[in-house]
This record gives structure tokens, sequence and C-alpha cells, in this order.
């Protein structure tokens, strides 16, 4: 236990002016924030305030603002009970003015597509661009009059590669034929899953 | 322009034909014709082992069967390659290439029958080396993850089979919700621009 903090990292806090403590908490919360999502953090990040702020362990400051901010994070989005949060956030001892920065977080609508960020990364490619021609072949060796259109399609997946390819007019019809599937299965368990948020 | 014309290996093939039985020629016929239309053109119709039989049933030497069988082909392909109507192509097989009657007729009746297969056979035949093959999906849902408790995030993977010099190349593509939805965007871009040519 540090000698700076008798009474515990976050009671330090109020050595500090409000604006002070404000100011020490929000930036923590950020380097959470980026932490949870993965960023890379810059080297002596903590050191920094901790020369700053030379009465608060800042270290174990940051370890309760991180797992706060974990578990805040993992609330599902607009199914809170905020009125709990804020009361345990009381008992923390943490100042009024930085429990109601933890609340922002949790009413901050940036925090769904943040989700999304999280473990986006997958095995898989991801499309980065496609690009399309229709041929229509007039005449070949084994036919004098084809006039059969088909389709040529160019992908360029996220780990770089280009994949060049023909469809038939049939491979055509079947490839829009289960795009259109997948997403229709998609929204419909997207509509099942607002019904089921609604409760 | 003819859509044949009598060089001497297809006058000797003919004279081929019509010295077969003709209860014989229409079974060899119509397999080649059969081929053509599933699209086994340019591969060998018979095996090794089947020609052998052949040429035993049909009392011929390897190479005037080996004539016979290309010949036939070969008229049909061009029968295709001009599309040929019946009434032309009956025509011309008795007076171009001077063919008996009954094998003539055996001719056309093949051709009618199997000409339209045939044609829509080629037209679909492409010189580009890779073509979709086949599709496969999987709709995923995660329901959570290290960072949220509760979550439901649609996810779709699509696996293209990619055929190219006989082996299939499977491309994954994984798709959120808005990527899939760019992605049909861009199909309905494509069948627009087709349902304009028509």
């Amino acid at each position: 236990m540090s000698k700076k903090s008798p009474g515990g990292p976050v009671s330090s806090l109020l050595k500090y002016p409000q604006d002070s403590r404000q100011q020490i908490c929000r930036s923590l919360m950020q380097l959470a924030v980026n932490t949870i999502e993965g960023k890379p953090i810059g080297e002596g990040a903590l050191e920094k305030f901790s020369v700053q702020y030379s009465d608060i362990n800042v270290f174990d400051l940051y370890a309760i603002v991180l797992n706060i901010v974990k578990v805040i994070m993992k609330l599902p989005v607009g199914h809170t009970k905020t009125e709990a949060l804020k009361e345990r956030l009381k008992e923390s001892l943490f100042p009024e003015e930085v429990a109601a920065e933890f609340m922002n977080i949790l009413c901050d609508p940036r925090r769904e597509t943040f989700f999304n960020k999280v473990c986006h990364n997958t095995y898989n490619s991801k499309l980065t661009r496609l690009r399309w021609r229709i041929d229509i072949t007039i005449s070949s060796s084994i036919l004098s009059r084809v006039l059969e259109p088909c389709i040529c399609i160019e992908m360029i997946l996220s780990n770089g590669s280009v994949i060049v390819f023909e469809l038939s007019m049939a491979k055509f019809h079947y490839l829009r034929y289960n795009v259109a599937t997948v997403l229709k299965e998609m929204e419909s368990l997207q509509n099942r899953r607002h019904v089921k948020g609604a409760v | 322009m003819s859509w044949i014309t009598a060089t001497p290996r297809l006058q000797r093939a003919v004279e081929i034909i019509n010295n077969l039985d003709s209860s014989k020629f229409p079974l060899l016929l119509n397999r080649i014709a059969q081929a053509l239309q599933a699209g086994s053109g340019g591969g060998k119709v018979f095996t090794d082992e089947e020609e052998e039989k052949l040429q035993a049933s049909l009392n011929l030497d390897h190479d005037s069967l080996k004539l016979l069988l290309e010949s036939t082909s070969y008229i049909i392909e061009q029968a295709a390659y001009h599309m040929t109507k019946p009434a032309v192509f009956h025509h011309s097989l008795l007076e171009t290439l001077k063919m008996n009657k009954d094998k003539a007729q055996t001719f056309v009746n093949t051709w009618s029958n199997t000409a339209k297969g045939i044609v829509e056979q080629l037209r679909k035949k492409s010189l580009f080396p890779a073509q979709l093959e086949d599709i496969k999906w999987s709709l995923r849902l995660q329901t959570s993850s290290s960072t949220h408790g509760r979550q439901a995030v649609p996810k779709a993977v699509f696996q293209f089979g990619i055929k190219e010099n006989d082996s299939v190349n499977n491309v994954t593509v994984d798709f959120n919700h808005n990527e899939l939805f760019e992605f049909y965007k861009k199909i309905e871009k494509i069948q627009a621009q087709l349902d304009n040519l028509k």
C-alpha cells in the first residue's frame, strides 16, 4: 500500500480541486476504454499522471477505474438500472462529478458501436471492394451466335488478395438468391432482438 | 455459305456410316449427342474399353472407328455452330454428304431432339478460367464477448467455391449487416443492368 494514500486512492482524489479530479478521472477512463478496445497504450501513460498528481496512487486508482469501466461496458445497452449503479458509485466514495463521468460512459450512444468494433477482427477476410462487369459473348469458336451475358466479378479482400471469377446467369441468380436470403434472415433476427429488448 | 463441306475425309466417314447396321447406328448417335448435350465435348465419348467393344460390334478397325466417332461429333458440332434447321440439315446430309436415306433420317431425328440442349450447353461454355461453382453460407449470432455481457450481433459467413483448373478454391468472407446490405445493393445494381439488356 502506498504511503501517499492512507485512505485509498479514491479518497485521496479529494485533496484536489473538483476540475482536476474530473480531469484525471476522465483521462483514466479514456485510457481504460482504449485498453478494453485493444488500442496501443503509449509507454509511461500512467507515470505522467503520477508526477502531476503526486498525492494519488495513480496505479491503484487506474485499476479501480478500469474495473468499473469494464463492468459498465458489459452492461446491456438501454437495459440498466441507472439508479442502482449511481448508488454503487456513491458507496465507492467517488466524488459526485466523477460518478457523473462514469454515468456518461453508460449512456454514451457510441457504446453500442464500440462493441461492434471489439473482437471485430475475424479469422475470415472482409470484402473491401467489389467491381463487376457484364460481358455478352457475341460469337465463339463453338457457336456462331452466342449472345449470352455473363458477369465478371472482382473481389478485393481485406487480406489484400484479389479474386476474379465469372458467373453464368444461372449462378448469378443463385448468388442473388442466397445473399437476399441471408439478409432477410439477419433482419428477422434483429427484429426479434428488438422485440426482446423492449420487454 | 453451307454449314458443312464434303471433304474427302468426311466422305470416307459417310461411307462408313452408310455401311453401318441400321439398328446399331441410332444408339451410337444418341450416345454421342447425349455427351455433347452434357457438355463433355472435347473429351472422349467412349472409354478405351468401350471403343474396343464397338470395334467388334460394328466390325470396324481402330482407325475407321476413330474416323466414324470424330466425324459424327463433327457433323453435330457444325450443325450446332450454325444452328442449322432440321430441314436444311437433312437436305445437306443427303445432297452434300450423300448419306443414305435411313441414316440421314436417324441424324435428323437425333438433331431435332437434342439441338436445343446442345446449343444451350455450348452457349454456356466459357473460356474464363475461374468460375463461381458453389455458394455456402452460415448465419451466426454473437451473443456475448470478453467486453460485453449481453449482445446480439448477427454475422454472416459466405464461402464462394471458385473452380479454377479443375480444383475448387474456397474463398471465405465475413459480413456484418451493413456489409451484407452493401453487397446486396451491388448485386441488385447488376440485376438492374441485366434487366436493361432485355
